[in-house]
This record gives C-alpha cells, sequence and structure tokens, in this order.
C-alpha cells in the first residue's frame, strides 16, 4: 500500500504543525483586534506556542528532501511558476517575522525597552498575521496544482486545510490556556469554545462538499478516501472522532455553559487536534495509492 | 533549433525491448531484481534506473492479441514538472526536451507528483528525481536517442516534429483503413504538444493500466498553466472568507449579548 508513497509522513507533520501554529496566531490575532485590544496576553501565548511549532515543521520539510543539504538551492533560484519556490519564500519572511516576534517577547520577558514600541508591535504582529494567514493557505493551493486528483480535482483543497488549521489552532490554545496560567479576560474562553464550535461546523460542511463535488467529477478520485483503504480512518478518525463528537460536545456544553469542564477543555480540543492530524494524513496518503 | 521529437509506431513494434537494454546501456542504469508477476512485461513499472519500458496489453475478443507500447517521459512542451521545480533543476533544453540537472535537484519530488503520466520517479539512493533524458548527450551530438538507434523495427524514429506529425497521420490512415479503425496519433495536442508522438492502433484508454496513474489520458492533468490563478484565487478567497465571517460573528455576538445582558464583555 505504501509502495507508492511520494510524500509522507514528515510532509503529513509539517501541515499539521505548520497549520495549527498559523490557526492558533491567526485566532489570537483576530480576537485581540476585534475585541478591543483586550487580549494581548492571549496573543503572546499563541506567539509563544507557534514559533517552536512552525519551526519543527520547517525542520520536518527540510529533513524530506532527498538532499536536505541542498536546500539553499531554493534560494539561488528564481522559480515564479513553482508553487513551493513561492512558499519557500513565504517561509523564509515568515522566519524573519518569527524572529521579530520572539524578539519583542524577549525584550518583554527581560524587561527591556524598546524604542516605538507600540508601533513596532502593531507591525510585527500584523506581519505575524498576514504570515500566518499565507502559511495555512499556500498548501493547498501547492497540492491543487499536482497530478492526484484528489488534490486537484476540485479547487476546495485550500478551504478544508485553511479550516481545519483554524479548528486546530482554535484547540491548541483551548489546552494552551488550560495548562498555562495567565491572565485574560474570563470571556476569552467561551469565545474559543464557540469558535471551535463553528469552525467544527464548516469543516464538516467543507469536507461533505468536497467529497460531493469529487464524486459528480469522477468518483475514483475520493474512492480511498471514503470507500477503499482509507475509509476506516477516514470515517471513524476523522469524521466521527474528529469532527462530529467533539462538535456534539461542544454543542452541549455551549447549551449547559459549562466551558470549565475537563471535557470540554481537553478532551474536545485534543480529539480535534488529532483529527486534524488524520485530515493531512488520509488526504496526502490516499491521493497517493 | 527545429522542434525535434520521436515517434512510436505501436503498430511496429514488437517488443523485443531492444530499446530499453539500450536505454540502460547508454544511460549506465543497473539491472534491476524482479518477479515473475504473471506477464512478459518486465520490468512492471518505470524506476530510478528503468527509464523506458515497453508495456504489454491484451485484447479478449476472437483471437488473443498482443499491443505493445513504449513507455517513458513524454517531454511535454508545456510540461508541470517544469513549471512546479523549485530549483529549475527540472528544465527545458532547446526548448525540445525536458531534463533534470541532478546535481541541483533538491529531491523534494514535486516534480513526482505532478508528472500526468507518471514517468518521473525517485531515485532513493541518491536522493534526486530521475528519468530519461531523451539522451541528450546523444541528440546534442547529432546522434539519435539509443533506443531509436537500437530498435530493429522501425518503431521508434527521431527526426523534426513537423517531419514526424505529418508521418505518422499517413500511417494513421494507412491502418484505419487496414483493420485498426480506432488508429489515432498521440501526442500533438497534448500538453502543448509533446515531443515524443505515437502512432496508436487502440484508443488512448487501452494503453492505461488499470490502477496505476501510467498511461496516455486523452486529456492529461494537471494543466497548471490553466489552474495557478484560480487556486491562487481559491485559496486567496478561502482565507479572507474563513478568517473574516465567522470570527466577527463570534465575537461581535458575544459582545452585543454581554452588552445586553449588562455584563462586562
Amino acid at each position: 500500500m505504501t509502495d507508492n508513497i511520494i510524500w509522507g509522513w514528515l510532509v503529513v507533520l509539517y501541515l499539521w504543525l505548520a497549520g495549527m501554529a498559523g490557526g492558533a496566531y491567526i485566532t489570537a490575532y483576530l480576537i485581540h483586534h476585534l475585541d478591543g485590544g483586550r487580549h494581548r496576553t492571549l496573543l503572546r501565548l499563541a506567539t509563544w506556542i507557534s514559533i517552536p511549532l512552525f519551526a519543527l515543521g520547517m525542520l520536518f520539510l527540510t529533513l524530506d528532501l532527498g538532499r536536505s543539504e541542498r536546500f539553499w538551492h531554493l534560494f539561488a533560484s528564481f522559480r515564479p511558476s513553482s508553487v513551493m519556490w513561492i512558499g519557500t519564500y513565504i517561509l523564509l519572511i515568515g522566519t524573519v517575522v518569527g524572529a521579530g516576534l520572539a524578539v519583542r517577547e524577549l525584550a518583554e520577558v527581560t524587561g527591556r525597552q524598546i524604542p516605538y514600541a507600540d508601533q513596532v508591535e502593531s507591525i510585527v504582529t500584523f506581519l505575524g498575521f498576514i504570515f500566518a494567514l499565507i502559511v495555512v493557505g499556500y498548501v493547498g493551493v501547492l497540492f491543487a496544482q499536482a497530478r492526484p486528483p484528489l488534490w486537484s480535482q476540485t479547487p476546495l483543497l485550500p478551504w478544508v486545510f485553511i479550516a481545519s488549521a483554524l479548528s486546530t489552532g482554535i484547540g491548541l490554545l483551548i489546552i494552551a490556556l488550560k495548562i498555562i496560567p495567565v491572565s485574560e479576560p474570563p470571556a476569552v474562553m467561551p469565545t474559543l469554545h464557540r469558535l471551535l464550535t463553528v469552525f467544527l461546523g464548516i469543516d464538516l460542511a467543507l469536507l461533505a462538499l468536497e467529497i460531493v463535488w469529487h464524486a459528480a467529477v469522477d468518483f475514483s478520485a475520493v474512492a480511498p478516501l471514503v470507500a477503499g483503504t482509507f475509509s476506516p480512518l477516514f470515517w471513524l478518525g476523522l469524521v466521527v472522532v474528529g469532527l462530529v463528537l467533539p462538535l456534539v460536545l461542544e454543542w452541549r456544553n455551549l447549551g449547559a455553559g459549562q466551558f470549565t469542564t475537563r471535557l470540554a477543555t481537553l478532551v474536545v480540543p485534543v480529539l480535534v487536534i488529532l483529527g486534524g492530524l488524520v485530515l493531512r494524513y488520509v488526504m496526502v496518503f490516499a491521493a497517493q495509492v | 533549433m527545429a522542434k525535434m521529437a520521436m515517434l512510436n509506431d505501436v503498430s511496429k513494434c514488437m517488443a523485443c525491448r531492444a530499446c530499453q537494454i539500450a536505454c540502460k546501456e547508454w544511460n549506465e542504469l543497473p539491472a534491476e531484481t524482479t518477479r515473475n508477476w504473471g506477464s512478459y512485461e518486465n520490468p512492471p513499472h518505470l524506476t530510478a534506473h528503468t527509464w523506458t519500458r515497453v508495456s504489454f496489453r491484451e485484447t479478449t475478443g476472437s483471437e488473443v492479441e498482443w499491443v505493445f507500447m513504449k513507455y517513458q517521459c513524454m517531454h511535454c512542451t508545456i510540461a508541470p514538472c517544469v513549471n512546479n521545480c523549485p530549483t529549475g533543476a527540472m528544465h527545458k533544453v532547446n526548448d525540445n526536451f525536458v531534463v533534470v540537472n541532478q546535481e541541483w535537484c533538491i529531491g523534494c519530488r514535486y516534480c513526482v507528483m505532478s508528472c500526468p503520466f507518471n514517468v518521473v520517479q525517485f531515485d532513493a539512493e541518491r536522493g534526486v528525481a530521475a528519468k530519461c533524458t531523451f539522451c541528450i548527450d546523444r541528440v546534442s551530438n547529432g546522434l539519435r536517442p539509443a533506443c531509436a538507434k537500437a530498435c530493429p523495427t522501425g518503431a521508434i524514429e527521431y527526426g523534426e516534429r513537423d517531419m514526424l506529425l505529418a508521418k505518422a497521420q499517413q500511417r494513421v490512415a494507412y491502418l484505419q483503413s487496414n483493420g485498426f479503425p480506432e488508429a489515432q496519433v498521440y501526442g500533438d495536442t497534448q500538453l502543448g504538444g509533446l515531443h515524443v508522438i505515437y502512432v496508436l492502433t487502440h484508443a488512448p484508454e487501452f494503453y492505461r493500466p488499470a490502477e496505476t496513474p501510467d498511461g496516455l489520458p486523452q486529456a492529461p492533468v494537471p494543466r497548471q498553466e490553466m489552474t495557478l490563478l484560480p487556486n491562487w484565487l481559491s485559496g486567496a478567497v478561502a482565507a479572507g472568507a474563513l478568517v473574516s465571517a465567522p470570527f466577527w460573528w463570534v465575537i461581535k455576538r458575544r459582545q452585543e449579548m454581554a452588552t445586553q445582558g449588562g455584563e462586562t464583555p
């Protein structure tokens, strides 16, 4: 089954980690800015989480190269027709922005003053938001430009990947807020749970639309996913455990207002994050068999 | 330089596989251990060490008929592997042939995932892409590709593309009036025109083995030049839509509810 696998686990892990990191940062940035700038701690927390995850993802991506020591060839070429080349420069710019975010955080931790601190913070966090947005979006475009019809037959893959990046990122923030003691307005946790509920619904809707669209064009493209080798993992691991069960639990919690129970704060986001991993795995592997 | 090409006439192929051996010899590709899998067809797939092979197909009409087809890189005019390569290692030579510079290849395998014919292979030992080079070192020096030189029946020809296309059309007309009504030319228009042209005795689908991406699709995909902009657009719209409406709706709704309830939002 795995003889034909060209892009394997390292690519899956990159997609998962970078998507989750980007999703967490985007979520924190938007909550902070749409809610009157009251969630700076959440944004800082997201920064601390996202940078190492993103760096780990990039390490996996580099290790996945057949000749990792030649990675610099990517920067010695001009290939705008290649989404991967564009993605490489996005990641390079993102690394610089990430370094800027890290410097800002270090200055905060060590108590050192940065000239024009507010303006610098505003610019760097905005650039971080734009970069995170591009990172979670470009991979879908990259895959859609390849041969496997599961990736290229419909234009929905970027949508599926971005929605999953956001739901896993929100899940990660919920876990982080539960584990790491930070002072945030109490309303932040219900907001995150509502967002998670909304994005689980969006994930499910997009996945259903993707399958129906594929089936309408050529069912064989999606057959390994929904009726073949990967179907048990797809239906049980992704749809049931990774999406429907968390959605039902979240819905119940929203109705009861029980956002502080262990079930709501840990089990649900863990299921969502694992579901995100399963999504990447089945999407990457099922297209290659 | 004139547009050059190769013509593979399947009606003349007798599956001697001299082309396979000549390719191995000239390109110093090692032999591979294979197992009998119930067919004379061997090896069963292209690999990093087998850049051309003859596929076997059987018709199951009133009598068994073998149909053979030499299979290798098609050297597309609009080559997805070239367009997608992030380093330029996969490139065009003289606007004719698609060649991979293995000294510059980083082994990302995007070309492998992009090839509409499933031809580009990954050499796991060397960590780079590998495929037919159209014997670029031979044709650059006025020689025929090794496979064309070795072919004993004239099934493989090398020459100017326009001339070979005209010859292919004539051959197809002859075949159609002599027992092969489905005979047709393949490669004249696909992906901007292939530099490997086929005279087929059957419809292209006939040559596509079950459950593999190998074969000659009537409309090869991906067509990057047509999908690049729509895909970027889809990504941009997705990013914009998914980070705007849901966040705005959830946060503003909570603020409204908090205001109505007299709470601190």
